[in-house]
């Protein structure tokens, strides 16, 4: 017998299992809903939004690929950001982590702590702090001020992603490579890097989506040209179209495509080593 | 400057915050030899050898590689093999690119790196494991990787740090007699660590015993356990009977001893003039004799203890308790507890040791 073997095939049993059925019925729906609707909305014939729509077409997508090219626009100032957001974040994040895994000094923790500190903060504060200081320098409206703004909101969970990776290495299989002849630039590419990478991969997804999915920093820096999450709130506030449902919609998926990919390469990562 | 030494160590020493891992050790090792270092845990054998590998700096002391001084030279640049307990073999490659890897980085051309990676797998008998993840192989199949790795390069000496504490008994046994055919045939000079006494006497040309961070004692192994200098090389290289004794004086048939239970017997001539001493007594240097002869030293057994080829005898000598080995031939007839005996041995076999 063997008794951790999970039953998949039956839901919770004993007194309250009803009771906890139902919750898990019902925060499944509580999540999907929303994307559900919005989903079935992004294929309405009408001029505005409404549920359930009164007919189904593409009109909005097209309007959204073709019709209106500030959509467009938006998209690919908030692909190019969001790229320079992953690269520079992940360039950053390498050392910063390995720097905080492998030191020894006092107050290390401290030190750890601060660096994810911005993780608790709300964005609102740290939008308006940020504003302050690249307004100072006249960044503000810029693709390089709006990346700095993402970088800091993306900074602390790339840190933390590879510093989980940073301490699982084993130092002594960078002793084994030196001792095998590798000088120290050898070693971090064919034995540090490699073994980072599932960490810096998810960190670099991570700081992508950050960057793509930030309305607050994009209110407060992106200028005249916006965001395609600035230019969602801006039709909001203003029009109301569906074309807002279609965005969401192709934004859901293409989210749902990049946490796929990150668990696969976490699975065959996982099954090499 | 001609050397037949391939590690010279002058002085070295390393210190960590207030700790003394390693104090003042000269050491010279013949090229070619196999060399142990044995000692209790913390002694600082793996600090030793982080250093001659240069992962550690020695805080005093240089290291010669052949005659040229190293001390100061990245690990990469000395050109030393390191095998490590947990294998450190790199997960992300397969055993053949494991063992390519000292190769490519020194960018040898792929036709004569297939045949030297090839020959490496052959000689330690993984010949067709090329393609599998270290992951897939066992404890004892990871460690011929590692060490196919670590000497398919030409390394100038093989280091290994307790290759073989991961394994159990049996295969242990048969890697001490690959590993040490293995440097036979490559004619390489290791240095070898362990806390295994029998594998440091099994294997090794020489065997440096250890403690506190300083050498207690260096010889071939027979020397080092039959002639051991001090009480703690006595103890901790097999087991033996301290005796106490107090020199009573110096007769024409050589020094007379006294035990702390009266008995009086003569000393080897190479003992000191100091007052008293002590003498090292291996058990199985202690044989029963027959009770009836004159002159013996009688003894009755106070408890046997069974260990397969042999058994452990504790005997009451007069108030002083020894231990007695005895082959499985005696066995059968003698031991038995509450017999009395008579005890016999050989006045070669009594070890005078520095305290
Ligand atoms: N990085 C370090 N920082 C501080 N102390 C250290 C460090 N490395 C070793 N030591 C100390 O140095 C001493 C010697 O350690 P070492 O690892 O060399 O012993 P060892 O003989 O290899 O022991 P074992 O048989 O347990 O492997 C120990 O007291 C240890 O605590
Ligand atoms: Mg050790």
């Amino acid at each position: 017998m063997n008794f951790t073997q999970p039953q998949y095939r039956s839901l919770v049993r004993g007194p309250f299992g009803w009771l906890l059925n139902a919750c898990l019925v019902l925060a499944v729906v509580f999540l999907l809903c929303p994307i559900v609707i919005v989903t079935i909305i992004s294929f309405s014939a009408d001029a505005y939004l409404r549920f359930p729509p009164s007919g189904y077409s593409f009109r909005w997508y097209e309007n959204f690929l073709s019709g209106d090219p500030s959509w467009m626009a938006a998209s690919n100032k908030s692909f190019a950001a969001a790229t320079l957001t992953a690269v520079v974040t992940v360039v950053l994040a390498i050392p910063t982590a390995l720097a905080l895994v492998r030191s020894r000094i006092r107050g290390k923790g401290w030190l750890e702590l601060v660096m994810l500190a911005p993780l608790l903060i709300s964005p609102m504060i740290s939008a308006i702090a940020l504003y302050g200081w690249i307004a100072a320098f006249g960044f503000v409206g810029t693709m390089a001020g709006l990346v700095a703004g993402h970088i800091v909101l993306a900074l602390p969970y790339a840190i933390l992603n590879v510093a989980i990776s940073a301490k699982a290495l084993d130092p002594r299989l960078e002793q084994a490579a030196s001792s095998l002849g590798a000088r120290n630039s050898q070693v971090f590419r064919r034995v540090t890097l490699p073994l980072l990478a599932p960490g810096i991969i998810a960190a670099g997804f991570f700081a992508f989506l950050t960057s793509f999915d930030d309305v607050i920093v994009s209110l407060f820096l992106s200028g005249r040209e916006p965001t395609l999450q600035k230019r969602m709130w801006d039709e909001i506030r203003l029009e109301i179209s569906p074309t807002v449902a279609s965005a969401s919609t192709l934004l859901i998926f293409l989210t749902i495509a990049v946490f796929l990919a990150i668990a696969l390469v976490r699975r065959s990562s996982e099954k090499a080593s | 400057m001609t050397t037949s030494h391939v590690i010279e160590l002058k002085s070295l020493s390393k210190t960590f915050g207030n700790v003394k891992a390693v104090s003042d050790i000269s050491l010279d090792v013949a090229d070619g030899s196999f060399t142990s270092f044995i000692g209790p845990s913390g002694s600082g054998k793996s600090t030793l050898l982080s250093m001659i590998a240069g992962f550690d700096q020695p805080t005093s002391g240089t290291i010669r590689l052949h005659g040229k001084d190293v001390s100061k030279l990245p690990s990469s640049e000395r050109n030393i093999g390191m095998v490590f307990q947990n294998y450190a073999l790199f997960p992300h490659l397969s055993v053949f690119e494991n063992v390519a890897f000292p190769l490519r980085v020194r960018n040898m051309d792929a036709r004569t790196l297939t045949s030297r990676v090839h020959e490496a797998l052959e000689s330690v008998g993984l010949k067709g494991f090329e393609a599998r993840w270290p992951k897939q192989l066992s404890g004892g199949q990871q460690q011929r990787v590692a060490l196919a790795r670590a000497f398919v390069f030409g390394p100038e000496v093989l280091l290994m740090d307790e290759p073989l504490g991961a394994l159990d008994k049996n295969l242990r046994e048969h890697m001490q007699s690959e590993i040490k055919a293995l440097q036979r045939r490559l004619a390489v000079s290791v240095i070898y660590v362990t806390h295994d006494q029998g594998e440091a006497l099994a294997m090794s040309d020489n065997v440096v015993v250890m403690s506190d961070g300083r050498i207690q004692q260096v010889g071939a192994p027979a020397e080092v356990y039959r002639r051991p200098q001090s009480k703690f090389v006595a103890q901790f290289l097999g087991e033996t009977n301290l005796l106490e004794y107090d020199l009573v004086s110096r007769g024409l048939s050589g020094p007379i001893g006294r035990l702390a239970n009266g008995a009086a017997f003569v000393l080897p001539d190479n003992i000191t003039d100091a007052a008293s001493g002590t003498l090292s007594l291996r058990p199985e240097e202690i044989e029963f004799a027959d009770p009836a002869e004159s002159g013996c030293r009688h003894a009755r057994i106070e408890e046997t203890v069974f260990l397969g080829d042999c058994m452990r005898c504790r005997v009451d000598y007069q108030g002083l308790p020894l231990w007695v080995k005895l082959p499985a031939t005696v066995m059968r007839s003698v031991p038995r507890v509450g017999q009395n005996v008579a005890l016999h041995w050989n006045e070669a076999s009594l070890v005078p040791l520095d305290d």
